[in-house]
């Protein structure tokens, strides 16, 4: 009993999405060298809500949010799992929710956005209360630093979702 | 319904994976460092790639376009290498005499191992850290623990080393701390890192004297860097907290425009071996 082949276009289809993470972690990097603004910009971040609100698969959003967390915690010395935990929450609660709220106008993303950022460094921060308190009077992030990374994040977010939309115009 | 308590139970799984790596960092590393291995060998070559065009296009614009100072800059480099040569000969004899010295009490030395030079190809994206991905790995023979430098100064260790490339903990990042001695008095402490580049001079007993401008290097007491390695000088003294002083530390190296670094590749410090750590 032969199986069948799927066609060549459907043996690749998980390369885009593969190398879609893969920019997305080496974006932040390379950026980061030769600008030092981006360090307050989290792109897997502003990835995992854009995916949570354009896909809205919650299993895909589980994967996505897992995989840039691996990545980022891989490629920048992280303790591995950190940055993980905290961006499938985020990926998967991005996705729950963009079914239910309207997530074309632009409040609920510089909302969806400046809640994420926040999230992201209190899911670390209890994460790091539970795992390793000795690392925990280090941490170094200011309030001034979070809403500047909040806000960096938010410019950052509705670039791509507006991006999103002229391409989705532009095919239309 | 049931896909979405499968759902449900793949979210459960993943973050208790997740969160079993983070609460044992120590084990986390040694079973899954060939994660790290893995993501740092697929990125090193796009990194050092991007690298290699930012820099030509640099090279263009340093090559043709900024040299309209280079008769003026000549001249002063000129003056500067022979005052350079001038205290060169001044030291190479209090070096040959501390050289006799070591022999003749049969001293290690402090600073065993050849170094590696590597280019930044990367650095830590978030706020929180503070580390560098640089273009030289186990091929190059740097391991984990290898102190990184500049001719400045101190810039940090590796703590972990892919194939081709690995990951540089900067002294500024949160999670790093220098045992330090001041040049002239030898008083030491411990500097710590702060993120955003920022270091502070910490755990100096209150009796130990020290104003700003002082030098610190690294006293080799912890096992980890060795000894003689300037890291920074005292830039504003604090407050005295339980019987320690405290002052702020202006980095000797300057680690906001790291291009290229120098790696230690074996590393021996007086007084206990440099042991490998796990981040």
């Amino acid at each position: 009993m032969n199986r069948p082949v799927p066609p060549r276009a459907d043996r690749w289809r998980f390369l885009k999405p593969a190398g879609t993470l893969l920019g997305v972690v080496l974006a932040q990097g390379i950026l980061t060298r030769y600008f030092q603004l981006f360090a307050y910009f989290d792109l897997p971040l502003v990835y995992c809500v854009y995916h949570g609100f354009t896909r809205a698969s919650r299993g895909a959003a589980i994967a996505v949010g897992s995989t840039l967390g691996v990545l980022q915690d891989s490629l920048y010395g992280t303790a591995l799992g950190t940055n993980g935990f905290a961006k499938t929450v985020i990926c998967f609660v991005a996705a729950s929710t963009g079914s239910r709220l309207d997530v074309d106008q632009w409040v609920t993303r510089v909302l969806a956005l400046w809640l994420a950022t926040f999230s992201d460094v209190m899911l670390k921060f209890i994460l790091g209360v539970a795992t390793r308190p000795d690392v925990l009077s280090s941490y170094p992030v200011t309030p001034g630093a979070w809403v500047l990374s909040a806000a960096c994040n938010v410019v950052a977010g509705m670039i791509l979702f507006g991006y999103r939309e002229r391409s989705a115009d532009e095919a239309a | 319904m049931q896909n979405n308590r499968a759902t449900w139970m793949i979210l459960f799984v993943v973050l208790l994976g997740h969160g079993m790596l983070a609460a044992v960092p120590t084990a986390g590393t040694a079973r899954a460092g060939w994660v790290r291995t893995l993501v740092l060998d697929i990125l090193t070559p796009v990194e050092r790639g991007v690298d290699v065009a930012v820099r030509g296009v640099g090279g263009v614009w340093n090559d043709y376009v900024a040299l309209l100072d280079a008769r003026r800059e000549n001249e002063a480099l000129r003056e500067e290498i022979a005052e350079l040569q001038m205290q060169m000969a001044r030291d190479r004899s209090a070096v040959q005499e501390a050289r006799r010295l070591r022999e003749f009490y049969d001293l290690p030395d402090p600073i065993a191992g050849d170094l590696v030079a590597a280019r930044v190809i990367g650095r830590d994206a978030t706020m929180s850290r503070e580390t560098l991905t640089i273009d030289k790995g186990t091929t190059h023979g740097l391991e984990v623990g290898a102190s990184v430098v500049t001719p400045s100064g101190l810039v940090g260790r590796v703590i972990h080393a892919a194939h081709w490339s690995s990951t540089v903990q900067l002294i500024s990042d949160p999670d790093s701390a220098v045992a330090v001695a001041l040049d002239e008095s030898r008083v030491q402490g411990i500097v710590a890192g702060q993120g955003n580049r920022a270091v502070r001079l910490e755990h100096v007993d209150a009796t130990g004297e020290f104003d700003v401008g002082d030098r610190l290097v690294t006293s080799g007491t912890d096992g980890i860097y060795p000894r003689g390695l300037p890291v920074g000088v005292v830039s504003a003294l604090g407050p005295v907290e339980n019987m320690m002083q405290m002052a702020r530390v202006r980095p000797a190296a300057d680690l906001g425009r790291l291009e290229e670094v120098l790696c230690l590749v074996v590393s021996a410090v007086i007084g206990g071996a440099a042991e490998p750590l796990s981040d």
